[in-house]
């Protein structure tokens, strides 16, 4: 297992999973908040100058999510996945093997576990769990900036602000940057 | 591969009829018997093993904990008395209507070595006893469907269903 700490997050590498932990000085409500309301989500999921062209969540076991991006050329990349589980403020899992429920995705990518943790005061021990179908796909994703995200993308990495912070913001460029790859 | 995508090859075997849309391969049926007994079969350990094949391999032992985000553990044995685990995870369960599992995931949220396939049933009520059942297998891929007619599919999954019509018809 190998680590890499940015200002204020930590990622790790096991096996098939990449995992981000973080300390929010926000309490759990508020973080899960960020997460599911597509108002907050769009204030804060898309790097710049990526902008979020439309978000919609559907946040039940079995609800579809659907995100596109659209990229500073204006070329737009829809990202859809389905909520696994759902427990308020608590745990959210989702994935993008399906497009919708029960739908298979192009291609089974990842599975994200977030878990809030209440430390009191306010705070939330704030878990990003990303698990594999394979090594590969891991690798891929770390290459896609998983890790360093907040340093290359984030503008406001660690800083204020009301809202989650923006390292967690790379997870749904995957699929862009996965066709990137793969064109070469 | 692209001529095949729309291809719909329908089977039909004594009472089931076995149909190809897509990455999905549909089987459909009509049962002598409630929604309720048939989603018994497929719910209780003690009753899937009395029916549940595929090809040369029965279900010998099962643990299934009917919930989403559940896991279903089956064990299959072959003819020369080998055995291999069948893991799933079930994603819905809409008791007596609707059970959707898949070998995406061994538990809850592990992902499995090859997502191969998604399963939903699908239990209809029509009346007088009797019920239409729906399996429809989704796959990631065309390549991954068509690997699962290669192994036999449309001859397999009409032969378990047989003897799932047998088991229900007695409960």
């Amino acid at each position: 297992m190998t680590s890499t700490v940015t200002p204020k997050s930590t990622t790790s590498v096991d096996g098939r999973d990449l995992i981000l932990r973080r300390t929010i000085d926000a309490t759990p409500e508020k973080v899960f908040r960020a997460w599911t309301d597509p108002v907050l989500l769009k204030e804060w999921f898309t790097p710049k100058p990526w902008t979020t062209a439309h978000i919609e969540t559907d946040v039940r076991p079995g609800g579809s999510t659907r995100f596109v991006m659209r990229s500073p050329e204006g070329t737009e990349f829809p990202n859809t996945g389905v909520y696994l589980e759902v427990v308020p403020n608590r745990r959210l899992v989702f994935t993008d093997a399906y497009s919708k429920a029960w739908e298979p995705s192009e291609k089974p990518f990842m599975t994200v576990i977030i878990t809030l943790e209440d430390l009191g005061d306010g705070r939330t021990g704030y878990t990003a769990l990303v698990r594999h179908w394979s090594i590969a796909d891991r690798e891929a994703h770390e290459k896609m900036g998983f890790h360093e995200g907040c340093n290359l993308r984030g503008a406001a990495c660690g800083g204020g602000g009301g809202l989650v912070r923006r390292e967690f913001r790379p997870k749904r460029l995957e699929p862009a940057y996965i066709r990137q790859v793969r064109q070469g | 591969m692209s001529a095949s995508v729309a291809a719909t090859a329908v089977t039909a075997t004594a009472q089931s009829k076995t149909s190809a849309e897509g990455r999905d391969l549909v089987l459909v049926r009509e049962f002598e018997a409630t929604p309720e007994k048939v989603y018994r079969a497929w719910t209780e350990p003690e009753l899937i093993t009395q029916w549940f094949t595929l090809g040369t391999w029965s279900a010998v032992k099962a643990e299934l904990n009917v919930r989403p985000g559940g896991s279903s553990l089956v064990t299959m044995r072959g003819t020369d008395g080998a055995e291999f685990p069948n893991r799933d995870v079930y994603l819905e369960v809409v008791p007596n209507k609707r059970l959707v599992l898949t070998d995406a995931y061994t538990s809850a949220w592990v992902p499995s070595e090859q997502p191969f396939m998604t399963v939903t049933l699908t239990f209809d009520d029509l009346g007088g006893g009797r019920t239409r059942y729906t399996a429809r297998v989704s796959h990631w891929s065309i390549a991954d469907r068509e690997q699962h007619e290669q192994m036999g599919f449309h001859q397999n999954w009409p032969v378990a269903t047989e003897q799932l019509a047998a088991l229900v018809a007695k409960l």
